[in-house]
């Protein structure tokens, strides 16, 4: 157990150093085992050269482990010193304190993440469900007319009735519907283009005021024309209600 | 276990009456401690609060019957590893667990519940790491897929055909669901039924509405493209599989998008000889909801046992369609009573079609059908099917 028989504190501590190759530890099971032949005169008793080799062999086991156990502590007590130097932390984490501020913090701004995607998913909800409503409207306004031209067109062809001439007069009932749909729409997405020009023209006067006139703005046309080259992220969804 | 269940089982009562601001506490303390951790979740968090407190809740609930809560904690570690879940990452989680506790008992944690919340949670987390380095034996964590095929159907669906990289099999019951993982939305699974039965060329067919406001249903029909990577989870339900031992009739109900597995189901009745007489009752509101009619007619005029119906119940003016819902229609062109039934489409029409057939003096145990939620994580439902059940349906 005297550590002072190895004061050389080397950095490195691998057991395959410090032992000799092909070297068998002595087991436990191998000590109690052991057993030693009696004397030639019949005597009871062990042979005292076998169990002073066998003791001689395990003491040289203990003083290997002991030697090695305390080159361990060595190494050990010189990281410590070093991470204490160096005011490295070497505690298990979980002894150590959570901040409770950081995690609050982190807490309140992960709710309000969830608060804005739970919102966008309610708005664009209703934005498509509106959507689907709309386009089931026309599909289904398009078939019914063009059942009823279907139908006006066998009560006034009368003889001259022909299956292909009421395909046509349904197709073309269809299409009228179809046009008037995208002619509708239109006129809602001029709407919406006026109403975000507005809201540029507004932003560039806005600007104006600040940093004085559009000199630094290179095509203050392009702002009507190609209104979301105005860079102004939330001009579309205003544009919507 | 050394613990006292009961006082583990009272603690937690007690740290839960806290609500919603315990797994608030507890993400915010494994993150702040481990920012590496975040990018295994998805961007919003909100589901997955509800889901540590219910998955907590039945492992604490059952903490003194191993013989219930071992399999569910399996069926979690399997499942956790399509999640990239690792084995180094249970010790912070244990950590951030324990500072929760500590944080919401306050005075009442002392070291006999710490050292039974240790002992508990390691338990957990070891029988988690070795189920998930058992299943990793047999079976990837997920499957890597590419898109083949991505086909608009009108105006909220799209049919996906994935091609499914098999370094190990990609094999499935007809029926069954896998969690789907698209590149545009990380962390976010979704389950999906193949439309087919598995092909030894590792392609699946998968029929997908936009759901209104839905994250990952609307990005894989308005932004998913060919040459698209995604990740495929281990196919997971029962509800919507064959009975092996039946032999009856069968009547289908297709809602939207619902078609897909009951169309897998036919796949394998023809793969199986064509034996039994079915009927397809295929459902929607208007025309554009008959996404697959084309395919199901050249099904229904190669197989002599299948008659497709297809219904509409908002579309008065089609031409060449029943009007009304499925289950109406059906109900009107005969009797059930000899068949077995299964259903499968939108929450609504399932529990619809379910009234309608009791009324109709439907026994309830005739009738198949999913329970309906698509929760990306619900490990109870995990099970890995036997290779050689799932060798009987392969396609020849």
């Amino acid at each position: 157990m005297n550590t002072s028989n190895y004061p050389d504190d080397r950095p490195n501590l691998g057991l395959e150093q410090a032992l000799p190759r092909g070297w068998q530890p002595l087991s436990p099971e191998h000590i109690r085992g052991q057993r030693f032949r009696e004397t030639a005169l019949a005597r009871r008793g062990y042979r005292p050269d076998e169990v002073e080799a066998f003791l001689a062999r395990m003491a040289e086991e203990v003083q290997r482990w002991t030697s090695t156990h305390a080159r361990d502590l060595a190494e050990i007590n010189r990281l410590r010193g070093f991470f204490r130097n160096q005011n490295i932390d070497t505690e298990p984490a979980r002894q150590r304190a959570f901040s409770n501020e950081a995690i609050n913090i982190l807490a309140t701004a992960q709710q309000q993440a969830d608060q804005l995607i739970a919102d966008a998913k309610t708005h664009a909800r209703s934005m498509q469900t509106d959507a689907r409503g709309q386009a089931e409207r026309v599909v289904v306004e398009a078939r019914r007319e063009a059942e009823a031209a279907a139908h006006a067109y066998r009560v006034r062809a009368g003889q001259q009735y022909s299956a292909d001439r009421e395909q046509v007069e349904r197709l073309a009932a269809i299409a009228r519907n179809i046009l008037a749909a995208v002619a509708g729409a239109t006129t809602q997405l001029d709407g919406a283009s006026a109403q975000i020009r507005a809201v540029g023209d507004a932003f560039s006067a806005e600007l104006t005021k600040l940093v004085g006139p559009p000199a630094a703005i290179p095509a203050p046309t392009a702002i009507p024309d190609h209104p979301t080259a105005t860079g102004i992220p939330h001009v579309h969804g205003q544009t919507h209600r | 276990m050394t613990v006292d269940p009961d006082r583990l089982q009272a603690s937690w009562a007690r740290v839960v009456a806290h609500g919603d601001s315990v797994p608030a506490y507890f993400y915010a303390a494994l993150f702040a401690r481990n920012p590496q951790l975040r990018q295994l979740f998805p961007a919003s968090m909100a589901g997955q609060r509800d889901r540590l407190v219910t998955a907590l809740g039945r492992i604490v609930a059952r903490v003194g019957e191993p013989d219930v809560m071992l399999p569910f904690v399996r069926g979690l570690g399997r499942d956790h590893r399509r999640f990239d879940v690792r084995p180094e990452h249970y010790p912070p989680v244990g950590e951030a667990l324990l500072a929760t506790l500590s944080q919401f008992l306050g005075p009442d944690w002392d070291a006999d519940l710490a050292a039974g919340w240790t002992e508990a949670y390691g338990l957990v987390a070891q029988v988690m790491c070795d189920a998930a380095a058992e299943a990793t034996r047999n079976e990837p964590p997920y499957w890597q897929a590419l898109v083949v095929e991505h086909e608009r159907r009108g105006l909220d669906v799209a049919v996906v055909r994935l091609q499914v990289d098999q370094p190990m099999p990609y094999w499935y019951l007809p029926g069954q669901s896998c969690a789907i993982e698209v590149p545009t939305r990380l962390r976010l699974w979704r389950y999906y039924s193949p439309a087919n039965i598995p092909r030894r060329d590792g392609l699946v067919e998968l029929h997908v509405k936009a759901v209104p406001g839905g994250e990952v249903s609307t990005a894989i029909v308005q932004s998913l493209r060919n040459g698209d990577e995604v990740r495929v989870g281990a196919p997971i339900g029962h509800s919507l599989t064959l009975d092996p031992d039946s032999g009856r009739d069968l009547l289908l109900l297709a809602g939207g998008t619902g078609l897909a597995p009951l169309k897998a189901l036919t796949e394998q009745l023809a793969a199986e000889g064509g034996r039994r007489r079915v009927t397809l009752v295929v459902g929607g509101r208007t025309s554009g909801d008959l996404y697959d009619l084309p395919a199901l007619e050249s099904m229904a005029q190669q197989m002599p046992w299948l008659t497709v119906i297809p219904t509409l119940s908002h579309d008065a003016h089609a031409a060449s369609v029943d009007r009304g819902n499925a289950v109406d229609v059906a109900l009107r062109m005969g009797r059930w009573d000899a068949h077995d039934i299964y259903v499968c489409g939108p929450a609504e029409m399932v529990a619809t079609s379910r009234e309608r057939l009791a009324e109709a003096g439907i026994a309830p145990q005739q009738i198949r059908s999913e329970d309906g939620t698509n929760d990306p994580y619900r490990p109870d439902s995990v099970a890995t099917v036997a290779v050689a059940d799932r060798a009987e349906v392969y396609a020849r």
